[in-house]
């Protein structure tokens, strides 16, 4: 039994701190390319960056907080109104399809590494 | 020329700095000297071995800046202070006699 | 957090030791390029004419929609052209004396196994492997971070190594030892490898704030200039000219890279890529020509936060012309497998007794987990280098090409360590030692076989890269030498050197161990 809560703290750390990371990350990069005068590509450079720092805090946190309960619903949670924001902001960018296909096609989106 | 000297100034100032700063903890304290103490270095003694340390360190940052500028010899002086440290943790180990002449210089033997 | 650092590690070590030990090797990855592919063990390169290299690539590439040619560095002293071929992208290394292609080394080599192995794991599916790595890479920030944590007496034990005390004493301070003391390279290691890697990690954040332009993201991130084809016929003017003209706006930044887009058309567009060689940043500094006279089309530099995300990235790369610290980054890393290894032998040896006591698999699983991949998977590179001395120059075998023959005796050997080591619990770690040794000295032997190229030879013609592999490899063997006999002598092994301590300091030695 103890394995099963286990289990499901491990998946609600990994995934759903991912979730929030990139859920945040990305309503971050639109806000400040929006709103604070950022450059579009200085803005996605720096909250991708930021993201790894979050993610890092989200993985702490998930494995430290006695609660299970508190885990899921901050996570998960966050990670929905995050998303929220960036649907708000705009109607175009990271719509539930082109998300999910991203997902699954992870390789074109990748730039080259180096020269 | 002058970079090389530089950057081996570097080495050998995190290393020292990292002998006089291992030096002010009793059980490295007792594993190079010959004495028998068991309540360690006075607090003065202490005090002093680890702002010289320290001074060293800074120093060997100093060096690495002066040789090589501000981007690698920030570089060099993290990878410096790791492998200095991890010289001195060997020394301690397997050869502590050979860090006698330091621990004399930072607290001269006294009679017992 | 205790619990957090030993089931991460214990649960991802394995996978952690692979990232670490090929990224260890990825350092001199150029190096092992010239130990693998003999005829690449060319001298210092004369000054190459652009002009004449184009000539070398467009007979080379003829026909391609593109092509490229990389300058010889110190590091690479050959010339390299690469253009796309029917089954994906061809490189070949050509003697910038001569201007004539080598023939196909028939290897991956370095860069071309070694280096991947590091960041996929060479899983392609899906990039499985670049997610599981990235997993592992935020997996290893967390146990910095946690390893901290637990560590409260981290100065009072920081220069701690007792290698007389039990296995799992020394085992500790060994792996709280490497953990400390190169703590900033553990850290920022995993860190910026991660950010190499941010458009793909975190694509959310260039969808959104591009509304999913993924070409303007491109264009506007990392150069990407691109035109229209004329599909008109079109000539090539002087890149040396070009390179001129980029020095004189880089001011005194040298060209290392000439990539042709669009080759042959009157809309060619030619990119002239900046060194980095001196630099810690991996810029993407690039001007653009038009190919036929060599008019200069646009430039691109990175902005503020792009260029410190290519200054982190060229912290990880490690592609800049420095020795010290291209050794002290290889020092590191060897540091971390270490620090992974002792960890496991902790793990292991505190828990030992217990596991058998309550009949628990645990110990067993890990072990043999462990085992083979920390000296399995350092045997099985062993296994590579060899057969890539040994297989005659071009060769195919039961259907696979020569370098998949290398990658197969990696991967049969690695499989074996395995199964070794699930056969024979306590022995296996000293009988992969043993081995290792063994493997060890066969690998420069084998060099010296098959090219006539031993240290002292190598060295005196020049071919440091080739003498540096060879003389790490004999330190190598040693080190295994000596690591099997204190594993096999005695199972229960110490790590002290009772020979070499002297008498004098012993009794102050079990004093500070007390203390």
């Amino acid at each position: 039994m103890q394995a099963l809560w286990v289990t499901l703290r491990v998946l609600l750390g990994v995934f759903g701190g991912y979730a929030i990371s990139a859920a945040s990350s990305a309503a971050l990069a639109l806000a400040l390319s929006e709103w604070a005068g950022f450059e579009r590509a200085e803005s996605t450079v720096l909250c991708a960056m930021l993201g790894f720092g979050f993610y890092l805090f989200a993985l702490l946190w998930a494995f430290t907080t006695p609660r299970l309960s508190r885990v899921a619903l901050v996570l998960l949670g966050g990670s929905l109104m995050a998303y929220g924001v960036v649907r708000w902001l705009s109607p175009v960018a990271l719509s539930a399809p082109v998300a999910l296909r991203a997902l699954v096609s992870l390789s074109p989106l990748a730039t080259s590494i180096g020269s | 020329m002058a970079e090389t000297a530089l950057v081996a100034l570097a080495f050998a100032s995190s290393y020292l700095g990292f002998a006089l700063i291992a030096l002010t903890q009793k059980p490295h304290h007792g594993a190079v000297s010959a004495s028998r103490s068991r309540s360690g270095l006075p607090l003065g003694t202490r005090r002093r071995g680890l702002a010289f340390g320290s001074l060293a360190l800074a120093g060997s940052f100093a060096a690495s800046l002066a040789a090589e500028g501000p981007s690698f010899g920030t570089i060099l002086w993290v990878l410096c202070l790791g492998s200095a440290a991890l010289g001195v943790m060997f020394t301690l180990t397997y050869r502590p006699h050979w860090l006698r002449g330091v621990q004399r210089a930072l607290a001269p033997v006294t009679p017992a | 957090m205790s619990v957090l650092h030993t089931w991460v590690g214990v649960v991802l070590g394995a996978v952690l030791f692979a990232i670490f030990w090929m990224g260890t090797l990825s350092v001199f990855d150029r190096e092992i390029d010239r130990w693998m592919m003999p005829e690449t063990r060319l001298g210092p390169a004369p000054s190459v004419s652009l002009d004449a290299a184009a000539r070398t690539a467009t007979t080379l590439a003829a026909g391609a929609k593109q092509w490229s040619i990389t300058l010889p560095s110190e590091r690479t002293p050959t010339l390299q052209v690469r253009y796309p071929g029917p089954e994906g992208s061809v490189l070949r290394h050509v003697d910038p004396a001569t201007g004539v292609a080598l023939d196909d080394a028939g290897t991956l080599g370095g860069t071309g196994f070694i280096f991947p192995f590091h960041f996929t794991l060479h899983l392609e599916w899906l990039d499985l492997g670049l997610w599981l790595v990235g997993l592992c890479g935020m997996a290893m920030l967390v146990l910095v971070v946690s390893g901290v944590v637990i560590h409260r007496r981290i100065f009072r034990d920081f220069f701690m190594f007792r290698p007389d005390k039990a296995l799992s004493r020394s085992s500790l301070d060994l792996h709280t030892g490497m953990g400390v003391l190169a703590m900033p390279f553990h850290f920022i290691m995993p860190l910026s490898g991660l950010i190499i890697f941010f458009s793909l990690f975190f694509p959310g954040t260039w969808h959104a704030a591009f509304q999913g332009d993924r070409a303007a993201f491109n264009r506007e991130t990392f150069g990407s200039y691109s035109r229209p084809r004329a599909n008109a016929p079109g000539t090539l003017g002087s890149l040396d000219a070009m390179a001129a003209e980029a020095e004189r706006r880089w001011a005194g930044g040298k060209p290392f890279m000439a990539r042709v887009l669009e080759a042959g058309d009157a809309a060619s567009v030619v990119e002239l890529r900046r060194s980095y060689a001196n630099d810690v940043s991996m810029n993407r500094d690039a001007i653009y020509f038009d190919a036929a006279s060599g008019e200069v089309l646009g430039r691109f530099e990175s902005k503020p936060v792009g260029a410190v995300q290519r200054f982190i990235a060229g912290m990880h790369f490690v592609q800049f012309d420095h020795w010290l610290l291209r050794w002290l980054y290889f020092g590191g890393g060897l540091a971390g497998c270490v620090m992974i290894a002792a960890g496991f032998s902790f793990w292991l040896e505190s828990r030992r007794a217990e596991h058998a006591r309550r009949g628990w698999l645990g110990v067993r699983v890990v072990e043999a987990l462990a085992t083979g991949s920390v000296t399995g998977i350092v045997l099985a590179t062993l296994a590579f280098f060899i057969t890539n001395r040994a297989l005659p120059a071009s060769l195919t075998l039961a259907g696979f090409e020569r370098e998949e023959l290398e990658v197969l005796a990696f991967y049969a050997v690695w499989l074996t360590t395995f199964v070794h080591a699930a056969w024979r619990p306590r022995a296996a770690w000293g009988e992969q030692a043993l081995a290792i040794a063994v493997a060890a000295l066969l690998a420069p032997a084998a060099n010296w076989l098959s090219t006539g190229d031993h240290p002292l030879r190598a060295l005196a013609r020049g071919a440091f890269a080739v003498a540096g592999m060879d003389v790490v490899l004999l330190a190598g063997a040693m080190v295994a030498a000596w690591a099997a006999r204190r594993l096999i002598a005695r199972p229960h092994a110490r790590l002290e050197l009772p020979a070499l301590v002297a008498p004098s300091a012993r009794p102050a030695e079990s004093e500070a161990a007390s203390g």
